[in-house]
């Protein structure tokens, strides 16, 4: 293990020197706060502003997983991977990351990566920019995973240090449009956004304030180098007013959405190859999310997209299998489903197995490709529901008539 | 002829709803082997109609998915035999009262089993303690919201600033069980046609009184007082033919969202503003560009018939766009600028274009001074409009201090607005504060 004191920080955990240096990349940057120093727990005694929030242990997971896919999994003809930047915010003096192995980095190593304050995002945001500068051409990728506050429609990102400053608590935020906005003058055609944070009020602290936060970066359209329409597409993990959920030292709801979408669940294969599209993926997050809140109704968090340009963001490899979602209408009634799926042609059985109340309501299996099958649920009164399924890829939704 | 009619189905509009939905059908299985399979994404009909015929290449199994204008994704997997023609039918389910079948369409309500379990309502608060009976406490919070209220005037067709006069003009007729809606500005030529409620939503039907010649003396606004909340509605008017407009002050809706919500009983463009609502411009982008139906050649083209849905097609264009060479639509953006500056979205749209094509000084000059002009003309009706009217005055906030004023107000003012729906709907004050966690 290296020692954190020796390793030099750097929020570049992954730098694709094979690339010529002027070609179109994509650009990746992302920050994971879940330590907030001046919050509820925090390392510093909590301010009145920092009252407002608490600790978070998901963010910095999150952030962490998404690198890993990134370079481990993210595939762009177009557009290959050309960095990722990384900023986290954890209880931990200093944060390091260890990329996955690849075989662009077939030794990796650790890096100690910047805490996520204002100034070391400003500064990380600033060096994403000049690479993006390089070709117009290129792909921006900006996540955010943390706390967020919204006043009426604008959303915030609070970063490490929010509350520091009794005279100007909202100095360590960052508006969400204002990202948006100015990216439109950021040379990179091609921007997707993913902002993963709770939308609720916060009425005491942020009323009557037109614009919450602090720009990291300000870029003005006589300097944008060129007039090809900029294609966004920006995802929020919820819509307004709602909270974002993210399990304790797991992966959030969202950013596990995130991944299963551009890894599988939204690819379509319209020209021989698995290709997701940001349109596409928006559909196909609604889903998993709502899939697996469907326990609470499901309308605890809706992915919230906003000036959704589709474009070409990933290609994938489809598995063997056919991942299979079944579900039953009425949620209430899953532990009392003891469920079969059957192959008529040669009566073999692929899965017979009970559910569990206790689980989230639904059912993942691996079935084989293009096969007619029977999914059976048995109620433990003895009636039985069936549903006949042809399987092909990407994935298949089953939501049983019970 | 092998197909599916593919319909979201939906009773009590009154109406078909040319392309209420996006479906998406694709093949799973056909007994050709291929490497890729066949898709295809179409506009599909809501209603109780017989559905959009989707031709497909083979019989075989094929997997059929709705996206709907509030972002719900259905989906079906049908098996369909060679010369069949088959019907695949998806609900969004069954409206609370007849009266919200297109507040349901459009995502604004939960289905019905879910409008009454989710919450308990308490009792409204009964008209003597709303703020519709306390014009006191109203002006007060008009008070707070000077500028906003300027700018609110303005934009009717009227110059004066004042509060009172204001009031003065409002219409006395609209107060129902536990709330009101007063019409800016009077004299106008509307009617309200009908107003229902229970105890969790309000709704009032309006339509236009006689064809429209003088555009600015047309209402504007719908001032909302409803609880302790009071919110100023877009009244998207004149929009013809036969144009209905709904204002519905939903006591359910979260108060981080506008509680009043705007629908015109449209049925060729109710898709497109659901979608415009959502935030979904891919979608919205199919329909109107979809030659079945036309929009947006129609629209921007006849745009004298129906200026604001011309308008409301050309924020879409413009935003959904991934070109900056000219397209068909270009000049009539001019058109539509020059001809009703009544509407400042015309202008707002322009700008935003001009400034995507940029590449000279003067040509962002223009850009500039287009988003100052339809600053200058008011408040938009679509929250696109003033959305991309923020976006394009922060731009060049830098460039001057009157620039950089109109900014800052037009922030604050989209701070105050719902950004997930199509028109402007702006929160004054107040929250419903009525609902308990059952």
């Amino acid at each position: 293990m290296d020692n954190w004191c020796d390793m030099a920080q750097t929020e570049l955990v992954f730098e694709n020197n094979g690339l010529l240096a002027h070609s179109p990349q994509t650009h990746v940057f992302i920050i994971g706060v879940g330590h907030y120093r001046y919050g509820k727990g925090g390392s510093e005694p909590v301010t009145p502003d920092g009252d407002y929030i608490g600790q978070l242990t998901s963010p910095p997971v999150s952030a962490r997983a998404l690198a890993d896919w990134f370079i481990r999994d993210f595939n762009n003809a177009a557009r290959p991977l050309g960095s990722v930047a990384l900023l986290l915010s954890e209880q931990a003096v200093a944060s390091t990351y260890t990329p996955p192995q690849t075989a662009l980095v077939p030794a990796p190593q650790a890096y100690r990566v910047p805490v996520a304050d204002h100034a070391q995002v400003t500064a990380a945001a600033l060096a994403w920019i000049e690479r993006l500068k390089h070709n117009k051409d290129n792909m921006a990728v900006f996540y955010f995973c943390g706390h967020g506050m919204t006043w009426n429609s604008n959303t915030t990102m609070l970063l490490r240090d929010f509350g520091q400053d009794s005279n100007n608590p909202i100095a360590e935020a960052i508006a969400v449009d204002q990202v948006v906005e100015t990216m439109k003058n950021c040379p990179a055609i091609y921007q997707a956004f993913f902002i993963d944070c709770c939308r609720t009020r916060q009425d005491d602290l942020l009323e009557g304030q037109a614009v919450i936060g602090t720009p990291a970066f300000f870029l003005t359209p006589r300097a944008r180098q060129h007039a090809d329409v900029r294609r966004q597409a920006v995802y929020y993990a919820t819509s307004d007013d709602r909270p974002a959920a993210g399990g304790k030292n797991r992966t959030s709801l969202f950013t596990e959405a995130l991944m299963d979408g551009l890894s599988l669940v939204a690819a379509e294969n319209e020209t021989g190859n698995w290709v997701v599209r940001t349109g596409r993926l928006v559909d196909a997050m609604t889903r998993l999310v709502g899939l697996k809140l469907k326990s609470a109704g499901g309308t605890i968090q809706i992915p919230a997209p906003k000036w959704m340009h589709s474009f070409d963001f990933n290609s994938t490899q489809m598995p063997p299998g056919v991942r299979t979602y079944v579900t039953a209408k009425d949620t209430s009634k899953w532990g009392d489903l003891h469920l079969r799926c059957v192959r008529p042609s040669d009566n073999m059985e692929l899965v017979n197995e009970p559910t569990d109340a206790n689980n989230d309501p639904f059912a993942q299996w691996e079935l084989p490709l293009a096969q007619d099958l029977i999914i059976e649920a048995k109620l433990s009164g003895g009636a039985t529901v069936t549903h006949r399924l042809s399987t092909g890829h990407p994935v298949r939704w089953v939501e049983l008539g019970v | 002829m092998t197909a599916f009619t593919i319909l979201l189905e939906k009773q009590m509009l009154g109406a078909q709803v040319a392309a209420g939905a996006i479906a998406t059908v694709r093949m799973v299985s056909s007994g050709v082997d291929s490497t890729t399979r066949w898709r295809k994404q179409v506009p599909v009909e809501a209603g109780f109609g017989a559905g959009t015929m989707v031709d497909v290449p083979v019989a075989g199994v094929y997997d059929i998915e709705l996206v709907t204008p509030s972002g719900e994704v259905l989906s079906d997997q049908q098996n369909v035999a060679d010369g069949e023609i088959k019907r695949v039918a998806f609900t969004v389910g069954e409206s609370p009262h007849e009266w919200l079948s297109w507040q349901r369409l459009s995502g604004y309500v939960p289905k019905k089993s879910a409008y009454y379990d989710q919450r308990l309502w308490r009792a409204p608060t009964a008209v003597n303690e709303s703020l519709a009976a306390h014009p006191e406490i109203r002006e007060a919070v008009i008070e707070r919201n000077r500028t906003m209220w300027s700018k609110v005037i303005a934009s009717s067709g009227h110059r004066s600033s004042t509060t009172n006069s204001a009031f003065v003009r409002m219409r006395e007729e609209t107060r129902t069980r536990y709330g009101e809606l007063k019409i800016v500005p009077h004299p106008l030529r509307s009617k309200i046609l009908t107003t229902e409620a229970d105890a969790r939503i309000l709704q009032w039907l309006i339509e236009p009184e006689v064809p429209w010649t003088h555009p600015d003396t047309w209402p504007r606004w719908g001032f909302v007082t409803v609880d302790q909340a009071c919110e100023l509605a877009t009244l998207p008017m004149p929009w013809t033919p036969d144009g209905r407009i709904e204002v519905s002050f939903d006591r359910g809706r979260p108060d981080a969202m506008a509680h009043s919500t705007v629908i015109v009983r449209d049925p060729q463009f109710a898709g497109v503003l659901g979608y415009l609502g959502s935030g979904r411009m891919d979608y919205a982008n199919l329909i109107i560009q979809a030659d079945d139906y036309g929009i947006i050649q129609s629209l921007i083209h006849d745009k004298m018939m129906n200026p604001l849905a011309a308008a409301g097609a050309a924020v879409i264009a413009v935003l959904a766009t991934k070109e900056t060479v000219l397209q068909r639509w270009d000049p009539w953006l001019d058109n539509l600028t020059n001809f009703f500056s009544w509407m400042p979205d015309g202008a707002v749209v322009l700008a935003h274009r001009r400034l995507q094509q940029a590449q000279a000084e003067h040509e962002f000059d223009f850009a500039r001074d287009k988003f100052v002009q339809a600053f200058d003309r008011g408040i938009p009706y679509y929250v696109a409009a003033l959305s991309m009217l923020s976006g394009g005055l922060g731009q060049f906030a830098t460039e001057s201090k009157e620039i950089e004023a109109r900014y800052q107000e037009t922030v604050a003012l989209l701070s105050m607005v719902d950004p997930n729906q199509p028109f402007t709907v702006i929160r004054l004050a107040g929250k419903v504060g009525h609902a308990t966690n059952g």
